[in-house]
């Protein structure tokens, strides 16, 4: 099933092809020009000491990938579902709804993934980060598990409700969370005591706070990344449920 | 012959109201059965529940001996689909579209090319192929689903209004494609347009409120549902107090009027002359005498006589 959802996403690609290169080649300078040109002369160095642009690098690439893994996801799971009926009719192929979820995502989260790669080789250039190419794949695998959990929680939100407005007010309150509440762009020690402790335990300040770790410490956390991916098949598994009822097949 | 698709008790419930109650029914392999009868009667719905569309609440539905909830994946690879409603993929072309579904079913890409190139010649899809689905009238797509649907050769077409949306000349084609794949293929379809239907079915099923109130070839169902003949009579002038005459003659079965026609059914063709002589005198433009047809059979007033 993966290989007919690539082809599709290609051909999707193919077909509006000038009007997505423009949008993705916009997308990392904005990113860039709008979050890292302002926040390095507020923070110039995060807490330890780590020089700004160099601690905020792997926060961007990670939004830029997060904000890509929502088109295709919101096109399948909601747009085609509750207006063009073409999931149900996809839902006919001989799969469960279970690896159905998981092709979906697994196609979405590449697509994530290769623009994030082509912004992280962008950035290396405009930022002087000192990442070693050992240090970037240790980003890029940082990246999947994040795009797997942001991919998930699109989904369910995506199966759940049923009309566009709760959907995109959603979404947006899941992007304000993840840029601003996840510690991408600034440490969560800003924060009052107690909400930076809520928000230190949402999976993606986790998964964050260990990212760091790998690029700044050099220790690789398995305490949270192992916890992490266990929740990724279960919420897939989870997703693959929720499918299933919701299109009572 | 044997059985191509078995249902047994099977029912569908939408909240507390019944759309299908406790099927049982059976139908021959390469058989071609059109479903018919009033709008909400549940025809779309058991087309929905044998493509796997949908889940019944109960009861069981076998394809080629294989119950449809046990073996799911099996059995889908046995069913080709066309809903009522046009659901291809607006941004991909009808051909990015057919060949999605082929790869899905994971059939090798020179096959689906030839089915592709085969089945969108027999339906004159070919110039339309490299357009995006969201560009072309609804008829196109429709065609573009019909032959998505067999992209992966099922055993059973299942297809709700399968000319719905189209031409006369894509009718006429489609038509001709379905008599083709008939044998081959078990194919049920349903269809509000009944000369269609008369044209092409080997049985027909008449669904009421989630039953099945017929069951059999046209000839045979008019044969033995309703021995009435259809009558016409064209007045210069169909006044009130005429009509109202005519609809007194005993033998006369639900007449009605259009305009200064006067039509109506009985039981013998005697009644034409009972008819007849009710209005002597009266100038007459026309009259007709009409064998009946599957309209009749489901017009629901005289439908209600025949089949009480």
């Amino acid at each position: 099933m993966i290989l007919a959802l690539l082809k599709r996403r290609l051909w999707l690609w193919q077909n509006q092809f000038l009007s997505l290169l423009v949008l993705f080649l916009i997308f990392p300078i904005a990113i860039f020009s709008l979050l890292d040109l302002s926040m390095r002369n507020i923070f110039i160095q995060s807490l330890g000491k780590i020089p700004y642009d160099q601690w905020a690098f792997p926060g961007m690439i990670a939004i830029i990938g997060s904000l890509v893994i929502f088109p295709p996801i919101y096109r399948d799971f909601f747009h085609l579902r509750v207006h063009g009926k073409v999931l149900k009719t996809v839902a006919l192929a001989p799969f469960t709804k279970r690896s159905m979820v998981t092709s979906f995502l697994a196609v979405a989260v590449l697509e994530a993934l290769i623009i994030s790669i082509g912004t992280s080789i962008l950035f290396v250039n405009l930022i002087s980060t000192g990442f070693t190419v050992g240090d970037l794949f240790i980003l890029y695998f940082f990246l999947i598990i994040l795009f797997c959990l942001i991919g998930n929680l699109f989904i369910s939100m995506a199966l759940w409700l049923e009309s566009a407005t709760p959907f995109l007010l959603a979404t947006f309150l899941t992007y304000f969370l993840i840029v601003f509440g996840s510690g991408f762009i600034f440490e969560l020690n800003y924060f009052p005591v107690t909400l930076e402790l809520i928000l230190s335990i949402f999976p993606f300040s986790l998964l964050i706070k260990a990212l760091h770790l790998s690029l700044f410490a050099n220790i690789i956390d398995w305490a949270i990344i192992v916890p992490l991916i266990l929740l990724i098949i279960l919420w897939s598994a989870g997703n693959g449920f929720l499918l299933r009822k919701k299109l009572i097949q | 012959m044997e059985a191509s698709v078995t249902l047994k008790k099977v029912g569908k419930l939408v909240k507390d109201k019944t759309i299908l109650a406790g099927l049982t029914f059976g139908i021959e392999k390469g058989s071609l059965v059109a479903i018919v009868g009033d709008n909400d009667a549940g025809k779309s719905t058991i087309l929905r529940l044998l493509a796997g569309f949908e889940n019944p609440d109960y009861g069981h539905i076998y394809l080629q001996g294989l119950n449809t909830d046990k073996r799911r994946l099996e059995t889908r690879k046995m069913v080709g689909y066309v809903p009522h409603e046009n659901d291809l993929d607006p941004w991909l072309t009808l051909e990015q579209n057919i060949k999605f579904y082929g790869y899905l079913f994971g059939v090798e890409i020179q096959t689906i090319q030839r089915r592709l190139d085969h089945y969108a010649e027999q339906l004159d899809l070919t110039p339309y192929l490299n357009e995006l689905a969201s560009r072309v009238s609804q008829g196109i797509q429709k065609r573009a689903m019909i032959i998505r649907s067999l992209v992966h050769n099922p055993d059973v077409l299942i297809m709700d209004e399968p000319t719905g949306f189209m031409d006369a000349s894509s009718i006429r084609k489609t038509w001709d494609l379905i008599e083709k794949l008939k044998g081959d293929k078990t194919i049920i379809y349903v269809s509000n347009s009944l000369s269609e239907v008369e044209q092409s079915h080997d049985r027909i099923l008449v669904f009421n409120n989630g039953k099945i109130i017929l069951d059999g070839h046209l000839d045979k169902l008019l044969e033995s549902t309703i021995e009435y003949h259809q009558f016409q009579i064209e007045f210069e002038t169909l006044t009130d107090e005429l009509f109202n005459h005519l609809c007194k003659v005993v033998t006369v079965v639900s007449p009605n009027r259009l305009g200064n026609i006067f039509h109506f059914y009985g039981r013998t063709r005697s009644v034409f002359f009972d008819v007849l002589q009710a209005a002597s005198g009266l100038p007459m433009i026309d009259l007709n005498v009409k064998k009946l047809g599957l309209r009749d059979l489901l017009d629901s007033e005289f439908a209600g006589d025949g089949l009480a």
